[in-house]
């Protein structure tokens, strides 16, 4: 008998299968024993071995015979979660919720750093115009370097969901990266000098009217200016309103645990879905994974290089460790965690954790408002 | 796509600014927030 018909899938494997299946092997591998992310690279490796194998039935095929689709759980997940939006949207709530703003409340003038550090963004998409993909598409790599997986697949998943596989593996891969990726390109930056530079930090209580009213304010200013960031911002600051309000720990803890363990294992194995060979192995998704690893190091490049400008006019007391720029971006807490331990390394007195922490607050907001800019302008534009 | 790099070229520039103005509303509402509603110190026991 036909080796095809006893044994459908396997005459089917191609070479594109197969190195489908040594990625999701590599993300897997990635996950357990580097721990870059687990979280979401071990769903997201497990489901690409999952969708590689051909005939698989975790995704749509099409009945040879009558030519009717046959529909695969995953490709059901991606429906209802990812092209509505809900998957990414639920996440937000509990990264609210998970977010104390106490930091930046100590220190406002750091969120500046969380806007310097969107840099990286709005560079890559332009340099990806220039490799030949469209504004939407341009606009959904660039958002890699929100550094901000949620927001990602967010934007992703509405201006190009073909992408939407290499654009996850990228920015979770980046975001486990940021250890490796910004220190040399601060130390390229900035000389011996400035990175000894202390910073002054206060550290005040709260109150907790104060930390309620945020998310309201922030909600309705962002909801006025920008009506199109609102789902974004205001799911995150709805998960930041139950952690403040005081009267649903049980809900915050919720969101924090429960709701975050269980959408982040269906967004990763439902991303996985469109990771198929016919998608994944392609020129475009060496170019989108060169193009989020540029898009790192321009935000890196965009936070030190504002802090350096405003030394520049800053009186000498207080002068700003241009390091504390690069924790823009909403990489939290790793980011600062990064900054910290090379400021110790200059100078083992030097404690730059918690200005490092406000300014990577302020970097999770600015994720946020860029990519609710991004999805305004580019509908302007495109 | 020459108007696409125009695009990402203008869209870059409205975009970094947007992010700086929205920033800097954030800023100052935080500072009023502060205002409106501060920290009362603890009464000594």
């Amino acid at each position: 008998m036909d080796i095809s018909v006893l044994f459908p899938a396997l005459a089917s494997l191609t070479w594109q299968h197969i190195l489908m299946i040594l990625i999701g092997l590599t993300l897997i591998y990635l996950a357990i024993f580097k721990e870059y992310e687990p979280t979401l690279l071990l769903p997201i490796g497990f489901g690409t071995i999952l969708v590689n194998i051909p005939l698989s039935s975790a995704i749509n095929q099409i009945d040879g015979k009558t030519g009717e689709i046959i529909e695969g759980i995953l490709s059901v997940f991606y429906e209802g979660g990812i092209a509505t939006e809900m998957f990414p949207l639920l996440i937000f709530i509990a990264i609210g919720a998970m977010i104390d703003f106490t930091p930046l409340f100590n220190n406002p003038h750091l969120l500046l750093f969380g806007a310097a550090a969107q840099f990286g963004i709005f560079m890559t998409m332009f340099i990806a115009t220039l490799f030949g993909f469209d504004l939407k598409e341009a606009a959904s790599i660039g958002i890699i370097g929100a550094a901000d997986g949620p927001t990602s697949i967010f934007v992703a998943s509405r201006f190009a969901p073909h992408l939407l596989g290499p654009i996850s593996v990228a920015a979770y891969s980046y975001m486990a990266l940021v250890p490796i990726i910004q220190p040399p390109v601060i130390k390229l930056l900035t000389s011996k000098k400035e990175r000894l530079i202390r910073m002054q930090y206060s550290s005040k209580k709260v109150s907790r009217k104060a930390l309620i009213a945020f998310p309201i304010v922030v909600t309705i200013i962002s909801g006025l200016i920008a009506p199109a960031s609102l789902s974004l911002i205001g799911f995150l600051m709805f998960g930041n309103l139950i952690r403040e309000c005081g009267v649903l720990n049980k809900l915050s803890q919720s969101a924090q645990n429960e709701l975050a363990s269980l959408v982040t294992i269906l967004l990763g194995i439902t991303i996985a879905s469109t990771m198929t060979a016919e998608r994944f192995v392609t020129f475009g998704t060496l170019t989108i994974i060169a193009l989020g690893l540029l898009a790192f190091v321009f935000d890196t490049f965009g936070g030190v290089i504002f802090a350096k400008l405003l030394n520049l006019i800053l009186p000498a007391k207080k002068k700003m460790n241009p390091m504390i720029g690069a924790c823009g971006i909403s990489a939290f807490p790793m980011s600062a965690r990064v900054i910290h331990t090379m400021g110790l390394k200059e100078d083992p007195h030097n404690f730059l954790l918690m200005p490092a922490v406000s300014a990577n607050v302020g970097g999770q907001i600015g994720s946020v408002v860029a990519g609710g800019l991004i999805l305004t302008l580019v509908n302007l534009f495109a | 796509m020459i108007n696409n790099v125009e695009a990402a070229l203008e869209i870059g520039a409205i975009g970094i600014t947007g992010i700086f103005i929205f920033m800097l509303i954030f800023y100052a509402a935080i500072k009023l927030i502060l205002k409106l509603f501060p920290e009362k110190e603890n009464k000594e026991e």
